[in-house]
């Protein structure tokens, strides 16, 4: 029969006495059959956060904001402020790096946190989300309001939690609000997210510093559970001889008393000691606040820095000058502090003992100096408690710690990965006969999940293509490392068309296990499984 | 339509599943996009060869349009006198599909092929291949590459002579369109059949397509095969109109050695260095010779 179009063109007849080929189950020849598992890929692995970006990219691929957003926010409630503050390891570890240049994750991220902050409606909101909530709320205080602190504090809320947090700055935000330079952070950045965090119900109350205006006592007799996110902000400022003068101080301190006005001006020679973060930005600061010379002295080399090396060349541009291998031997001066005297050390690994070399001494003209040779946690202060590596209270109370207060200084991310592991520990302690879902939070990787590695990817389906102008094509870069993302690869090149054309599933009547799927597949879900006995 | 990462299909498929072709055959991947772009609009005429085993032995069949099995020399001849068939009872829309494997094509089939060209029948002639006659056991073609074995010339004896250039033979008729492609590339195949498909006249499409079975190739390596053939210059991208107007359709960004494109083939095990050298260097003067037909500086 021939059936016409819309032309009234039809193909000649089909011999209808014929049998299709479905009839023949071709699955029966398999011996080998594709799975799809999902494996972490490199950047998810580098991340603190162990955020899935895979799969965020995979939405701002198709332009879907809110679902990116969802697909964040179990990992990273902040993009906005890790878009513009964090380190990015996930771009040094991306597999497009081998072909042409590192997907740009950290911007997209930044746009979904910006997309988030533009389409926020203050109005609507109701205070939590009471997931895990029956009844009454279980209430928290958190002690700190730095990335850490914030974000325990936000998915404690999503689960059903009533915080409050307890900052003893007139300012919240932790290092985000005193520490990052402010050309790294927009404050306005950092205050959407706190407004949007405050009309979500969490408690914000600042200048009330838990130990002195209330001790923590109290608090744990009017809280159900405390998390102790107080940072390690305390300079330490090591003996040096002649060290008797008032023009020293610690990278944080200056830092935090420019960031609040205290410090109006900066002037004369400044030297920076150290090799951090902190190290860096504290220069930086200083030169851009109007000092006239600003010399920082790093004990190794360049190339053994902590310091990222975004911060270290921002440092360079605004005209700080670096010294590597010179150590701090002395202040010198009397009421007033005038020069400080180094030495050059030899060449060493960070960890290696410093070798000071002999008659290397030599002098620095100094009006101020800036020290950052480590921070001190602010957990010392509750001296009469410890906690394990995963910040539970030894004692058995329910007092948590989070933050660079259990780490040590460390980083904004880290922090909030930090805060997301407290929120699941207080959770199990709010709600002890509740099974917290994870589809508000992600719980940790446990370290067995498989790893994508280069080989599993096809890079060569890709032409080398250098960053894009939309954040849409950007995502579009991505190989998707470790998740389906539907690019339909296994679907056209199948032989048997044993690959359904809706959701990309194997049809095993037909699956001959030729592996074509599982080599082509750029991402590196599939794999190869052996069956007992071929067939459907 | 499907959006994949390699072009995007038509959902729609008009070959079966469960055909008889061995696990990873490149032919089977070939003709499923064929058809896609044609076989709503065509009929197909097949030769001798694997493709006659795959489209169905009766009673059963693969292919959802109408299928004429044709003597192994006969395929271009047969393709032509269906087309003025179908005119005579008054069709000029549908058009004629020949698919023939290399055997059917580049030795037995090739005088058919020419006198079909000659004639400009209104045909679109696609040679699969896989470069060997692979349906009786390996034995060697016209189209085998030279170093390669097959059940005509085993190692170490090899095959000594070049591949014939099939598409220069073709062009030298003058035939509107001409055009190579692989299944590595299925955006580029599909987009050449529908160029066929526009085109009156002859039409000739030459897809390299690996046989894991007789190349002694994993089965899951026939789409990678493919690509390196593309990647090593070995198989350029191009297509000629009215046999003069070369284009090339695709310029791979980096030089890969051949030896990436031989070194998975069993076929090409017994290879020494200065083998492989010597067809390093033919496919470098091939592809110098392209680039000035093309008008390609690299
Ligand atoms: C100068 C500098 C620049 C940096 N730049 C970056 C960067 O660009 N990117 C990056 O990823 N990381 C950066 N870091 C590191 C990052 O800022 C920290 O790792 C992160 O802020 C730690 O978060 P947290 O919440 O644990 O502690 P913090 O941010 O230090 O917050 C702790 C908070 O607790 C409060 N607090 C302390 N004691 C009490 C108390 N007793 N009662 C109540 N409140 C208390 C403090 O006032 C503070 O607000 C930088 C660090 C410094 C010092
Ligand atoms: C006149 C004639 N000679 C020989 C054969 C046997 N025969 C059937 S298929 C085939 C090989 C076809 O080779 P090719 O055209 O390359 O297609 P392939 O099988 O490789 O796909 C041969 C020799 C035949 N059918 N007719
Ligand atoms: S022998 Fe080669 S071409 Fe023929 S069906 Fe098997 S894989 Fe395909
Ligand atoms: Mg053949």
């Amino acid at each position: 029969m021939r059936t016409l179009d819309k032309d009234g063109y039809a193909l000649p007849p089909v011999y209808q006495e014929t049998v299709p080929t479905t009839e023949n189950k071709t699955g029966l020849w398999r011996f080998l059959t594709p799975i799809r598992r999902e494996k972490i890929s490199p950047c998810r692995k580098s991340c603190p956060l162990e955020n899935n970006i895979p799969r965020w990219i995979n939405e701002v691929k198709e332009g879907n904001w809110g679902k990116a957003w969802s697909v964040m926010k179990k990992y990273n409630p902040f993009p906005a402020i890790t878009g513009h503050v964090c380190y990015r390891f996930c771009e040094d570890e991306c597999s497009r790096g081998f072909l042409d240049e590192a997907v740009h994750i950290g911007e997209m991220e930044k746009k979904i946190g910006l997309w988030r902050h533009r389409n926020y409606k203050f109005s609507e909101t109701k205070p939590g989300n009471a997931e895990a909530n029956e009844g009454k709320k279980p209430e928290v205080a958190i002690a700190g309001s730095g990335p850490a602190g914030l974000s325990c504090a936000y998915y404690l809320n999503v689960l059903g939690a009533k915080v409050t947090i307890l900052e003893k700055m007139s300012q919240a935000g932790g290092l985000l609000a005193t520490g990052i330079p402010e050309y790294r952070l927009p404050r306005d950045i950092l205050q959407k997210e706190l407004d949007i965090l405050q009309s979500e119900g969490i408690i914000i109350k600042t200048g009330l510093k838990v130990g002195k205006d209330i001790t923590l006592n109290d608090l744990r007799k009017n809280y159900a559970a405390v998390l102790l996110a107080v940072g390690a902000q305390e300079s330490k400022l090591p003996q040096i001889a002649g060290d008797a003068v008032s023009e020293v101080a610690g990278a944080v301190e200056f830092l935090r008393d420019i960031h609040l006005n205290k410090i109006k001006k900066v002037q004369g020679q400044i030297v920076v000691i150290g090799g951090g973060n902190a190290a860096v930005d504290a220069a930086c600061m200083a030169k851009l606040q109007g000092a006239d010379k600003v010399t920082l002295l790093y004990r190794r080399t360049r190339e053994e820095m902590p310091a990222h090396s975004d911060e270290v060349n921002a440092a360079r541009e605004a005209g700080v000058d670096f010294v590597f291998c010179a150590v701090l031997q002395e202040i010198i001066g009397g009421e007033k502090i005038q020069k400080i005297r180094a030495c050059r050390a030899a060449p060493s690994r960070r960890g290696e003992r410093l070798q000071i070399l002999a008659e290397t001494a030599f002098d620095l003209d100094c009006d101020f100096l800036i020290m950052a040779v480590g921070q001190e946690s602010g957990l010392s202060r509750f001296s009469s408690l410890s906690f394990s590596a995963d910040g539970i209270a030894e004692n058995g109370a329910a007092v948590f710690a989070a933050g660079d207060a259990l780490s040590g200084p460390a980083t904004v991310a880290d922090a909030i990965f930090s805060g997301r592991k407290a929120a699941l520990l207080l959770a199990g302690i709010l709600w002890p006969e509740k099974n917290i879902s994870n589809l508000s939070v992600a719980s940790s990787l446990n370290g067995n999940e498989p790893i994508v590695e280069l080989e599993h990817l096809n890079p060569r389906l890709f032409l080398r293509q250098g960053r894009f102008n939309t954040a849409e094509d950007e995502a579009g870069r991505c190989f998707g490392c470790g998740i389906c993302n539907n690019c339909g690869v296994c679907w056209a090149f199948c032989p048997d068309l044993a690959v359904g054309g809706s959701d990309f599933e194997i049809l095993l009547d037909y699956c001959k296990g030729c592996g074509i799927c599982v080599r082509e597949c750029p991402t590196g879900v599939l794999e190869m499984e052996e069956v007992s006995s071929g067939g459907a | 339509m499907i959006n994949t990462l390699v072009g995007d299909f038509s959902r729609e498929e008009f070959m079966l599943s469960g055909h008889n072709a061995c696990s990873g055959c490149g032919p089977a991947i070939a003709m499923r996009f064929i058809m896609k772009v044609a076989a709503s609009g065509a009929v197909v005429v097949i030769p001798a060869s694997c493709w006659s085993i795959i489209s169905g032995v009766v009673p059963l069949r693969s292919l959802k349009t109408v299928v004429l099995h044709c003597p192994f020399p006969a395929a271009a001849a047969t393709g032509g006198g269906i087309k003025k068939g179908l005119e005579a009872v008054g069709d000029s829309r549908t058009q004629v599909i020949v698919l023939a494997g290399d055997g059917g094509t580049f030795d037995i089939g090739l005088q058919g092929i020419s006198g079909a060209a000659e004639r400009n029948e209104d045909i679109i002639f696609i040679c699969y291949d896989n470069e060997a006659y692979m349906n009786t056991g390996t034995q060697k073609s016209s189209a085998t590459p030279y170093g390669s074995y097959s059940a005509t010339t085993p190692a170490p004896k090899v095959k000594s002579d070049p591949k014939k250039d099939i598409m220069e033979i073709v062009a030298a008729h003058r035939v509107p369109y001409a055009a190579t492609a692989t299944i590595a590339f299925p955006g580029d195949l599909s987009q050449k059949i529908q160029r066929a498909l526009e085109t009156k006249g002859f039409r000739f499409i030459h897809i390299l397509t690996p046989c894991p079975e007789g190349w002694g190739s994993p089965a899951d390596i026939t789409v990678k095969l493919s690509r390196l053939a593309v990647l090593t210059r070995l198989f350029p991208l191009y297509e000629i109109k009215n046999g003069a107007e070369y284009k090339l359709n695709f310029l791979p960004e980096d030089y890969l050695p051949v030896n990436e494109y031989l070194k998975p083939q069993k076929r090409f095990a017994s290879l020494d260095k200065l083998q492989i050298e010597h067809i390093q260097e033919s496919v470098e003067n091939h592809w110098k010779e392209l680039c000035c037909k093309t008008g390609t500086r690299k």
